[in-house]
């Protein structure tokens, strides 16, 4: 094993390798930064040039450019109020209104840091449990998976400011989006119209597009070169502030702690995603936090929160790809036909014959997000300078990116028309004051609790349930969801 | 205050038909296993929408009027602008199924930055640069072709 890891680190101390690691980390940072794209395509049109490519000069491009995407898409989430990826939404709930109130260097300094942490701290987390981990993922099942999705869930309520009734409507309106394709378990086309773009469901590109970003465009475009975005002072966005949020993450280290362990969590499960972990991550700060109702308005902490989880997934995501052959993302997915397409199977003989490439891969997640800070932190001020686009430039480009985006998704016109729709809808949920996020994670979780319960419900029966680990989550469920009477009643009813 | 009231009734009366549509058709289908998820959500979403009503009807829930509503007569323009800001999106959409992303890239830059103020060189500029940018990220970098349009497919023209 000690052998493993030194001709890991080997592999680590290469020239060549710290080039790829570069070029994969400044990719990264780029696509993350340009609304519509994200490392998730960057990684997909990697994947023919991996053919010709050793496994050490494809995979460490490949985990260092998924390793920083969300890190560059924090700095659109913020500045623009566009997420670069659909992970960064939770971001730009309280990052862009921190940048409307002068504070964008502030929140950025606050990402780069909470995503270094994370990302870092969630890569020891990796290394240290890369040998206990396999008990522990064996051990969750379908049954496990319901309860898990369950609580993320359960989370919609916290989600927004308009109250927990609103935030479940919507929560319920994105489960109903859902149920839109094909059913796994029948086999029967559900809600589609006749229409087969959507046999495989609601594509996630238009539906995050229209809900989030479009609503932002339209908004910037009412106000023309008076918007808040164009009025950003660059002599405001100083190193200063920056070194500010720097400051607020070393004050919350705990939150970013906890919300990097919740990453990792979620990481290594298989198919739970990104999504659902900032969402969680966010639900929890704003659950921690003395002012929760300061969500959603500029809170430094609801960027914390996310940031640190979605950098700190990837290292457990890329842990259960390596170690079980599951991808625990996308981005994990692609990683692992990578992987088969140069002739390595992944699985437990990746930390048995290949334990030090498993070593190094995962170092290198730690070593991308060192480098992204590195990167960006001291540009901050030129990053910081799109926000001073004057609206009429930025909004059409932007338009035209979400357009093109949208498209080169899945190279269907269709999605063009989901866009338009969703952008409505988006427009309507804002107008009424209804939660978009709460949508989202709904339509993210509804599909796979189905497939989940019917895996569960045909393997066991309706006792599936019966079992310690689904019920501790019962457990912690209930308690989730009537936390706030019992809370009430522990303090003897005196705040409401 | 009542204006807001009545667009929480509007909006949740929106919700509930189209949750009664949804358990319509969740009900035709043919596969107990395909029926039973949005039969559960859709019976949810009525228990969550009689308590949002009731929260409305007795003015003690989430749903009344929060002290930083716009007047009425501001709620009406700001509709109106905001259908407005909307509609060139409709017309970027147009543009690309007519001339592709290319030629629509160009187009859609360039009359909004003319219609909103800029100069004719910096539109066209930018334009150009947009438009340039697109055709070497996607097609040649991300290999990833974009739609021509109906306008040059007809007459096969290169772009």
């Amino acid at each position: 094993m000690l052998e493993s890891i030194l001709v890991g680190l080997g592999y680590l101390l290469e020239p060549a390798t710290w080039g790829w690691i570069l070029g994969g980390t400044l990719l990264g940072l780029i696509l993350g930064i340009i609304p519509g794209l994200g490392s998730l395509i960057g990684m997909a049109l990697f994947l023919p040039f991996t053919f010709k490519l050793d496994i050490m000069q494809a995979m460490p491009f490949m985990v260092a450019l998924s390793a920083v995407g969300f890190t560059g898409g924090s700095i659109t989430a913020i500045l623009l109020g566009v997420p670069g990826d659909a992970s960064n939404i939770a971001t730009m709930l309280d990052g862009h209104p921190m940048t409307r109130k002068g504070e964008g260097a502030r929140a950025i300094g606050a990402a780069l840091t909470a995503s270094l942490v994370g990302g870092v701290m969630a890569t020891g987390f990796a290394l240290i449990m890369m040998f206990a981990i396999m008990p522990i993922i064996m051990s969750i099942t379908s049954r496990e998976m319901v309860f898990i999705i369950l609580i993320g869930l359960a989370f919609i309520s916290m989600l927004g400011n308009e109250g927990r009734v609103k935030s479940l409507i919507s929560g319920c309106l994105g489960l109903m989006l859902s149920c839109i394709g094909m059913v796994m378990v029948s086999g029967e086309v559900r809600f589609t119209f006749d229409q087969g773009f959507l046999f495989e469901g609601l594509p996630i590109v238009p539906v995050c597009f229209g809900l989030f970003a479009v609503p932002p465009m339209v908004e910037l475009a009412m106000k023309g070169s008076e918007g808040t975005i164009s009025e950003v002072s660059l002599s405001s966005l100083s190193v200063k502030d920056t070194l500010q949020g720097t400051w607020d993450v070393l004050r919350n280290k705990f939150l970013c702690l906890r919300c990097a362990v919740i990453g990792y969590f979620f990481g290594i499960l298989p198919g739970v995603g990104a999504n659902a972990a900032v969402f969680l991550a966010y639900g929890h700060a704003k659950a921690t936090d003395r002012n929760p109702d300061s969500f959603g308005r500029g809170n430094v902490r609801g960027v914390i929160g996310p940031e640190s989880c979605n950098n700190a997934k990837e290292s457990g995501s890329w842990l259960t790809t390596f170690a079980l052959g599951v991808p625990g993302s996308s981005t994990g997915a692609i990683g692992l036909g990578a992987l088969m397409m140069m002739g390595i199977m992944p699985g437990p003989g990746m930390l048995t014959e290949h334990l030090d490439i498993t070593f190094s891969l995962l170092m290198i997640v730690a070593l991308a997000n060192i480098l992204g800070f590195i990167i960006c932190f001291p540009l901050v001020a030129q990053l910081a300078r799109i926000a001073a686009i004057p609206s009429r430039i930025l909004v059409p480009i932007v338009l035209i990116f979400i357009v093109v985006g949208t498209y080169a998704n899945r190279s269907l016109m269709e999605d063009i028309i989901l866009l338009l729709i969703f952008s409505v809808i988006g427009l309507l949920v804002k107008r009424f004051k209804y939660n978009a996020g709460s949508m989202l994670l709904g339509y993210i979780l509804g599909t796979m609790f189905e497939n989940y319960l019917f895996i569960s419900l045909q393997i066991e029966g309706i006792t599936f349930f019966m079992h310690p680990i689904p019920l501790f989550l019962i457990a912690c469920l209930i308690l989730f969801l009537t936390w706030p009477v019992v809370r009430k009643i522990m303090r003897g009813g005196h705040e409401c | 205050m009542l204006r807001r009231t009545r667009e929480n009734f509007f909006s949740l009366g929106i919700i509930l038909i189209i949750t009664l549509v949804f358990l319509y058709y969740a009900s035709q289908l043919d596969f107990f296993e395909s029926k039973i998820m949005p039969i559960f959500i859709g019976i949810i979403m009525m228990i969550l929408l009689v308590m949002a009503f009731y929260n409305e009807y007795t003015k003690t829930g989430c749903l009344t009027l929060s002290e930083d509503e716009n007047s009425t007569d501001d709620i009406g323009a700001h509709d109106m602008k905001t259908l407005k800001c909307i509609l060139p999106i409709f017309i970027l959409v147009g543009l690309i199924y007519i001339f592709g992303f290319y030629a629509s890239t160009f187009i859609f830059i360039f009359s909004y930055m003319k219609i909103s103020g800029s100069s004719i060189y910096s539109s066209i500029i930018i334009s150009i640069l947009c438009t340039a940018f697109i055709y070497v990220a996607f097609p040649i970098l991300l290999e990833t072709p974009l739609y021509t349009g109906l306008l040059m497919q007809h007459f096969n023209l290169p772009f």
